[in-house]
This record gives structure tokens, C-alpha cells and sequence, in this order.
């Protein structure tokens, strides 16, 4: 079955995904509305799992590696671009193409973490 | 004169009987011997070769029946190849040895390389970062249990004119090219291994009859099971997924369009005003 890191992740990209449609759908509508809410809440929420997974990736490995420490380091630099950006309000429309870029993130981190014979109980 | 020939006779007779019944004999390494491939040299037939943890480099060839274990597992217990075109094991022409507990890498050729060598057994080894990681060539009624071969060049586990080898437990991911090869092979059994994430097929049968695969693992490799003009062999309860890694994102992205959906509606009737 499922280990502890794929449901983590597999719940990080259901929400990312959330975040990122409530963040269009808030874009086009005014501040404060449902969607901003929605996009907020999941937003934080990811962060946390996002959090969560890194610390407990870099300590099933082993080790704290460099590498690692990079990887997961620049994920989190894009979160906090993309937060500033939305937040100062510079750069506004480059926000949809963050939001992008933390999908690829969370699709990434899926590809990582997926355990290998997981789906083995579907018997395909 | 009589007795003389007597007495020659039964010495001749002791002498047959005390060294054809020698008790194997234990070897420490690094106790006794400082390298494993000197420990095997001066081995006697059945003799067991006891290697404590340690980093050895060297190429150890095994042309006697003998048993290699390591006190303390593959982690700890490493055989690095000090001429890389040969294989870090080489077992020829030799029946029943055993090798137990070492890390084999290192290799251009092969990590463990059996060739003509019957009734061996291959237990919880880890052979990594060779051309190939377990080479089975002529050789029958082996078996491999809870192996590891990862992240070789070429194939984990290649079998070649081999009869009725039993592959068991065994992990094979990473591979280069295939996980596990049988060619012009028969009478094997694969049973419960874990064969994941190799380049190209997972585990391969070719020119291959009358072998059972059962309870295999096979996923993210780009084919499973490929049998090529390979009739009569049994697959029973086998699992393969070689596209999971495409499909689950897309269902997962499914599942938060859902979720945006059911969040907004909620919210919507919470605050209606």
C-alpha cells in the first residue's frame, strides 16, 4: 500500500491543484471573495505538507545531503516568490506562471516519492 | 617382507581415510588472511571463509566448493573490483558454493559471474554499479535469494544457458538495459522478486520455455514481462504496471478539481450572505 510520503504527497498535489484553480478563479473575481479564501487556505496547507515531506525525506535518506537540501530549498524560494509577488503586488501577472511552476513542484515531488508496487492491490 | 607390506598397506589406508574426511576448516578474514581472494586460495574444498566488515579491493575467483559469508551484511561488508574488465566474484567450473552478506560494485564486467558452477547458493548480496549484477552462464540448480541488483549498466540478473535456477526475493531496480534476462534458458523459477524501474524490460524470456514466474513485482519498467519465442512457461499472480507513474498525477489532479468544486460549494452555503 501507500507509504506515509506518497500520501503526503498525493495530498500536496490535490491541494496545490486546488490552490492553483481557486487562484485563477480569485484573479478574476474581487479580494475577498470565496476563491481567495479557498486558494489561501490550500496554500498554507500545501506549505505545511510541503514542510513536512521535506523534513521527513531528508531524514529517511540517510543524511542530509546537499543536493537534497538545494532541491528542497528552491521549491521553497518559489512558494515565498510567488507569495511576495502576489502580496506587493509587482510583477501581478507573472503569478499564474508561479502557480504553474509550483504545480510542476508538487508533480515532481509525486514522481519521487511514488511508492514502487503500491497499485499492487488493483492486481494489474 | 609380509609384514612390511602390512604395515604399508595400513598406512597407505589411514592416509586415504584421514584426507579424504578432513574437517572443513573455518577462515577469518581479515584474522587469518588479509584479502578474501588469499583466504580462497588457501582454502580446502567445503571450508567456510568468515569475512568481517571492511572495505576489500580486490577480484576473487572461486574454483573450489567452498562458503564465503560476512559477519555483519552487505551494508558493511564491500567488495570493490581491482581490475575492472573482470567480474568482482568469479565462481567456475565448481559446484555448491555459497556466498552470503557482501556489497559487489565496481565491475565493467559483472558484480557475482557464474559460469559452469552447479547447486550454489547466493544469499542477501548486494551487487551494484557493474556492467551486469548477477551473470548466470551454463550453470543449473542455483539458487538466488533476496538478492539486490541495482543500477547496473546493462542487466540485474542475467541468465544464459541455464537449467532449473531458482531466482527468489531478489530486488532489481535501475537497471540500464533489463532488470532480469533469461536467454535460452529452462526449467527456472522467478519467484516474489521486485523488478522496478528498469530502462527497458522488466523481465525478459528469450528463446526461454518451461520456466514459472509467480508473485513478481514488475512496475515503472518501460515493458513488464516480455516473453520472446519462449513457449510453456507458467505465469501465475504476477503484477505489472509499467504507466503508474503517468496515471497517478493525472487522477490525483482529478481529485482536486473535485475537491475546488465540493470547497466551493461548501463555503458557498456557509456564507451565503
Amino acid at each position: 500500500m501507500f507509504g506515509l510520503t506518497t500520501l503526503l504527497a498525493s495530498l500536496g498535489l490535490i491541494l496545490a491543484t486546488v490552490s492553483f484553480i481557486s487562484g485563477l478563479q480569485a484573479v478574476k473575481n474581487q479580494a475577498g471573495s470565496i476563491d481567495a479564501r479557498i486558494h489561501k487556505l490550500n496554500g498554507y496547507l500545501t506549505i505545511l505538507i510541503y514542510l513536512l515531506l521535506a523534513v521527513l525525506s531528508l531524514a529517511e535518506k540517510g543524511g542530509v545531503k546537499l543536493w537534497s537540501i538545494a532541491a528542497w530549498g528552491s521549491g521553497l524560494a518559489i512558494i515565498f516568490t510567488k507569495i511576495w509577488i502576489v502580496r506587493s503586488g509587482k510583477a501581478y501577472k507573472y503569478a499564474s506562471w508561479f502557480g504553474i511552476m509550483l504545480i510542476i513542484i508538487w508533480l515532481i515531488i509525486i514522481y519521487t516519492h511514488i511508492q514502487l508496487g503500491s497499485m499492487s492491490f488493483l492486481n494489474l | 617382507m609380509m609384514l612390511e607390506k602390512y604395515f604399508c598397506m595400513l598406512f597407505f589406508g589411514l592416509f586415504f581415510l584421514t584426507t579424504s574426511n578432513l574437517p572443513a576448516a573455518t577462515i577469518y578474514v581479515p584474522d587469518n588472511y588479509k584479502t578474501i581472494e588469499e583466504a580462497v586460495k588457501n582454502a580446502s574444498s567445503n571450508d567456510t571463509i568468515i569475512v568481517h566488515e571492511g572495505h576489500y579491493t580486490e577480484n576473487v575467483v572461486i574454483t573450489k566448493s567452498i562458503t564465503i559469508e560476512s559477519t555483519k551484511g552487505p551494508e558493511v561488508s564491500i567488495i570493490h573490483a581491482s581490475v575492472q574488465d573482470e567480474p568482482v566474484i568469479k565462481i567456475s567450473n565448481v559446484n555448491e558454493v555459497a556466498i552470503t552478506g557482501f556489497t559487489v560494485t565496481g565491475s565493467l564486467f559483472a558484480g557475482i559471474y557464474i559460469h559452469n558452477s552447479n547447486n550454489g547458493q547466493f544469499y542477501n548480496n548486494k551487487s551494484e554499479n557493474n556492467g551486469s549484477g548477477i551473470v548466470l552462464i551454463s550453470s543449473n540448480n542455483n539458487r538466488l535469494v533476496n538478492n539486490t541488483a541495482n543500477s547496473n549498466e546493462q542487466y540485474g540478473i542475467y541468465l544464459a544457458l541455464s537449467i532449473g535456477n531458482t531466482l527468489e526475493e531478489n530486488t532489481v531496480s535501475s537497471n540500464k538495459d533489463k532488470g532480469i534476462f533469461l536467454s535460452s534458458s529452462s526449467h527456472n523459477n522467478l519467484i516474489n522478486n521486485k523488478v522496478n524501474l528498469n530502462a527497458w524490460d522488466g523481465i525478459l524470456l528469450w528463446s526461454s520455455p518451461n520456466n514459472i514466474l509467480k508473485g513478481n513485482n514488475v512496475f515503472r519498467n518501460r515493458y513488464g514481462i516480455v516473453l520472446s519465442d519462449s513457449d510453456s512457461n507458467t505465469l501465475t499472480n504476477n503484477s505489472t504496471w509499467s504507466n503508474i507513474y503517468i496515471i497517478l498525477p493525472i487522477v490525483l489532479i482529478y481529485i482536486g478539481i473535485i475537491v475546488y468544486l465540493i470547497q466551493k460549494n461548501l463555503l458557498l452555503l456557509l456564507f451565503k450572505d
